[in-house]
């Protein structure tokens, strides 16, 4: 075997063995940056479970002169502060009362005729009895009382008195059908009233809660602008340990690059090359070569 | 010794009537203690009642046995069917001037010859009512020239109803005859019915049974009337049917107490519907309807009463009860409307014995209390009471009488004689009394009637002239009091009271004779009567005058001798009455004055 040969064969070793050591210098990198990735991944996702858990709602507060109010982490909400008593109990009154006017001017409005009627004839029956009394007295004395004419069923006087009763009657039931609309129409409008008060009234004993929630309202903006921060924070620091990983990880895979050429180039040092015509090797083996003497 | 003769005279004897009341030694001859079948004529004579002579005896069925006959006047003005006797052959006309052609036209009444009517090419006939030979029930209906040529047809008033009670049957007289009308039956006795003329029509009111209407053709119940309303309001039917028996036609309506045997309500009837009663229901059958009832239970002045009799008079509803009377005023339009009745007064202690026993007399309403005949008069409007008593003059006896007779006792009105008869049927006498110008002592002059064969009475006016019927008894039918002719003859009586010629009652008085001044046709008929203190144990004839009769009344002056003696001398006549009437124009007597007692 030529020196060639030798050289050749030397830098075919050595080209071998800068193949080998390179293939395994990079598979060894590659692993390396493998690893790194994987511990990237690892170390991202625990980054990024810590961001989560760091950004995710921590709940906030607010505490006035009405109470105090909590929003938990779940999202749920403790007003902490419940509807004003008083208003309340006004409402329930107001409630009752337009309930009670409302019943009223539901009812059978014969019915509160019917009484209206008995009242007002309770008012005039002790006149019209005085003044049939006073007729039949009259009458009496007149010798008319046992007569009874068709046309009257007793006497005209008698008819006039049953007339007077009738319109009496008549007026009384009249006034009192008004009388019973009148009132039914005021309670129906004292229902409406009372329960335009009760509803005021509940609406006013919800203030207490509005106002409450409207500091909560306020207190969510600050509560925003502080989760807008610690993400804020978080996504810096995620970005910055993302930045910190990516740094690492071209770092690293430069390192490996570098090693890697490194690696390459002594390889490619040590099994040199050769030519096209496969004369002249370079490289270790080249300079091998070339010190052997294989080269020529 | 005895004294000088000394005459005294009666003038015009017993002119003021009968007088129970006065003393018989109150020397006050106008007054008579006897005035039996009497009247006073029209110059204030005490003259012989007309007779009560047979008119219409035929009936139409097989039985005519009826007692009582009562009459009700239907038609008042008619001159219709029927007969009366035309005479002819008097002596201005002969009987062959006779035509014997009716006269059915034209009758009018001439101041000399009576009642004329135009015959056969203007010839002139006398008609005649009754005469004594040619009694009406002899006339057979037939015009019969041959046999009865002064009989023939002429106008008499008709229909009347004739309702005989006792034995329940219904007459009304056609022609010469009473025909009975079945239809109208009532069942009850003689006091318990009433028959009420009213619009053309009777209405039959009997206790406890409907009213039975009668228009002249048909005779049925009040209720198959086709618009009869009973008595109702909406709760009842006060009654079925009006059968009350004390009613009255007044003012345009029945007005009846008595239904189902209340006496203390009177029913009305609409005005002019008599069918129509009180409608009291919310929703009237007629709403024009004003009939009505009226109690007066609590209007009696002395607490309680029972309606005996229902009247109207001078535009009163007067209300009779036993003991009371209730005076109503504004009966005349709507009784029930505020100007309608009114108690204008109600009088205690007088009452009414009997429905029947009242008669309004036209200005002045009569009826008999238990103390006698009363006059509600123009006191009602005056209003001052006591009321008057028109039997004041023979209170005594008449008071007895209607105690005796409460049931039976009637009065009727004879306005054709101006007399008022209170009649007592069961002893068959009347007292009657003389309209007009009361007697000296203010009650109206009274005679009495014997004899008395009738139960009721009426009068009917005609365009002739006007009609007394009595409603006969003993099968008699229809009377007529006209004429001095009756079956049985009857007596015209007259006492005097105590004559006192000195002056001095305990006087021995010798009556000498005494002489009678009277106008007759007749004096062959007078029997002279005297006597001492109350027997009149004297009688003797009067001597008739030559001519004992003559064919136009005249007045005759006939004497009789006179026996006896004794202290309060009285005299007296009796006048047989058989076709002729007699007045007594004065007695004369001539006495001659004994001892004095001492």
């Amino acid at each position: 075997m030529s020196t060639q040969d030798w050289g050749n064969t030397l830098g075919n070793l050595f080209g071998a063995v800068s193949q080998i050591g390179s293939v395994y210098n990079a598979l060894n990198y590659a692993d390396e940056t493998a690893t790194l990735g994987e511990t990237m991944q690892t170390d991202l996702n625990t980054a990024a479970q810590q961001a989560a858990d760091d950004s995710a709602f921590q709940g906030y507060g607010v505490t006035s002169s009405l109470g105090t109010s909590n929003v938990a982490a779940d999202g749920s909400m403790d007003l902490g502060v419940g509807q004003n008593q008083y208003h309340q109990n006004m409402a329930t009154t107001y409630g009752d009362a337009s309930m009670n006017m409302m019943g009223q001017a539901m009812q059978d409005p014969y019915a509160a005729q019917q009484q209206l009627y008995n009242q007002m004839m309770a008012v005039q029956n002790p006149l019209l009895n005085q003044q049939q009394a006073q007729q039949q007295a009259r009458e009496y004395a007149m010798g008319r009382g046992g007569i009874r004419g068709s046309a009257y069923g007793g006497t005209a006087e008698d008819a006039a008195m049953a007339r007077a009763r009738a319109q009496a009657s008549n007026e009384a039931a009249f006034a009192s059908r008004q009388q019973a609309m009148a009132e039914q129409m005021q309670a129906g409008k004292l229902a409406q009233a009372f329960g335009q008060m009760g509803l005021d009234a509940e609406k006013i004993s919800y203030l207490p809660m509005n106002t409450q929630a409207a500091l909560l309202e306020l207190a969510g903006a600050d509560a925003d602008r502080a989760q807008t921060g610690t993400l804020t924070g978080l996504g810096y620091q995620t970005q910055r340990e993302l930045a910190g990983s990516e740094a690492n990880l071209r770092a690293q895979n430069i390192a490996n690059q570098t090693r890697a050429s490194l690696y390459d180039s002594i390889l490619d040092n040590m099994g040199g090359s050769q030519n096209a015509d496969g004369g002249g090797m370079s490289g270790i083996a080249g300079l091998i070569s070339t010190i052997l003497g294989l080269g020529e | 010794m005895p004294k000088q003769l000394m005459q005294m005279s009666i003038p015009a004897p017993g002119s003021q009537g009968l007088n129970s009341e006065m003393s018989p030694f109150q020397s006050s001859s106008e007054f008579a203690i006897r005035a039996d079948n009497a009247v006073v004529d029209r110059v204030g004579r005490l003259a012989s009642r007309e007779a009560f002579a047979d008119f219409i005896g035929n009936v139409d069925f097989s039985e005519p046995s009826y007692d009582v006959v009562r009459l009700c006047r239907l038609e008042t003005e008619s001159v219709s069917r029927s007969a009366i006797r035309v005479e002819w052959g008097e002596a201005v006309w002969g009987f062959s001037e006779w035509s014997g052609r009716s006269i059915d036209e034209e009758i009018a009444e001439d101041v000399t010859f009576g009642l004329m009517g135009l015959g056969y090419q203007g010839v002139m006939g006398r008609v005649e009512w009754d005469e004594a030979q040619w009694s009406v029930d002899e006339w057979n209906g037939t015009l019969n020239t041959a046999q009865r040529p002064n009989v023939m047809q002429a106008p008499l008033p008709a229909p009347m109803l004739v309702t005989e009670y006792d034995r329940y049957i219904a007459f009304k007289i056609e022609g010469d005859q009473l025909v009975t009308i079945p239809g109208i039956l009532p069942k009850n006795g003689i006091t318990n019915s009433q028959l009420v003329p009213f619009k053309d029509s009777i209405y039959v009111f009997s206790k406890g049974e409907e009213v039975m209407v009668y228009d002249g053709n048909t005779a049925e119940p009040l209720s198959a009337k086709p618009n009869y309303l009973p008595p109702q309001d909406d709760n009842e039917v006060f009654a079925q049917k009006i059968n009350g028996d004390v009613a009255c036609a007044a003012y345009g309506r029945l007005w009846v107490s008595g239904v189902n045997d209340d006496y203390q309500t009177i029913y009305y009837s609409d005005l002019l519907v008599p069918e129509q009663w009180y409608d009291g229901k919310a929703v009237m059958t007629d709403e024009q309807n004003t009939g009505g009832i009226i109690d007066v239970a609590e209007y009696w002045p002395n607490g309680g009463d029972k309606i005996q009799g229902i009247a109207a008079h001078n535009g009163f509803l007067i209300v009779f009860g036993r003991y009371s009377i209730l005076i109503y005023s504004g009966a005349q339009g709507d009784p029930a409307g505020e100007q309608g009745l009114k108690l204008e007064d109600a009088i205690s202690d007088v009452g009414l014995v009997n429905q029947d026993a009242m008669c309004n007399i036209g200005s002045d309403h009569l009826f008999v209390d238990s103390l006698g005949v009363r006059s509600l008069g123009r006191v009602i409007q005056e209003k001052s009471t006591p009321l008057a008593e028109p039997s004041m003059n023979v209170a005594t006896v008449i008071r007895e009488l209607i105690d005796q007779q409460r049931d039976a006792v009637r009065m009727f009105h004879m306005p054709s004689r101006n007399l008022a008869v209170c009649l007592f049927p069961e002893t068959r006498e009347s007292y009657v009394f003389q309209l007009g110008q009361p007697s000296a002592t203010g009650g109206l002059r009274a005679t009495r009637w014997t004899d008395c064969d009738f139960y009721d009475g009426v009068t009917v006016r005609t365009s002739l002239k006007d009609l007394a019927l009595l409603g006969g008894r003993d099968n008699r039918g229809v009377l007529r009091y006209h004429g001095y002719s009756q079956p049985r003859p009857y007596k015209f009586s007259y006492e005097s009271s105590v004559l006192n010629a000195s002056g001095n009652l305990m006087q021995t008085i010798i009556p000498k004779s005494m002489s009678f001044s009277f106008h007759s046709k007749q004096s062959d008929n007078i029997t002279a009567k005297w006597g001492f203190g109350s027997d009149m144990q004297y009688g003797r004839n009067v001597r008739p005058r030559k001519d004992t009769t003559s064919s136009m009344d005249r007045f005759y002056t006939s004497t009789v001798n006179l026996n006896g003696t004794g202290e309060m001398l009285r005299v007296g006549f009796d006048v047989d009455v058989n076709g002729n009437s007699t007045s007594m124009q004065q007695i004369s007597i001539n006495t001659m004055t004994g001892r004095t007692i001492v």
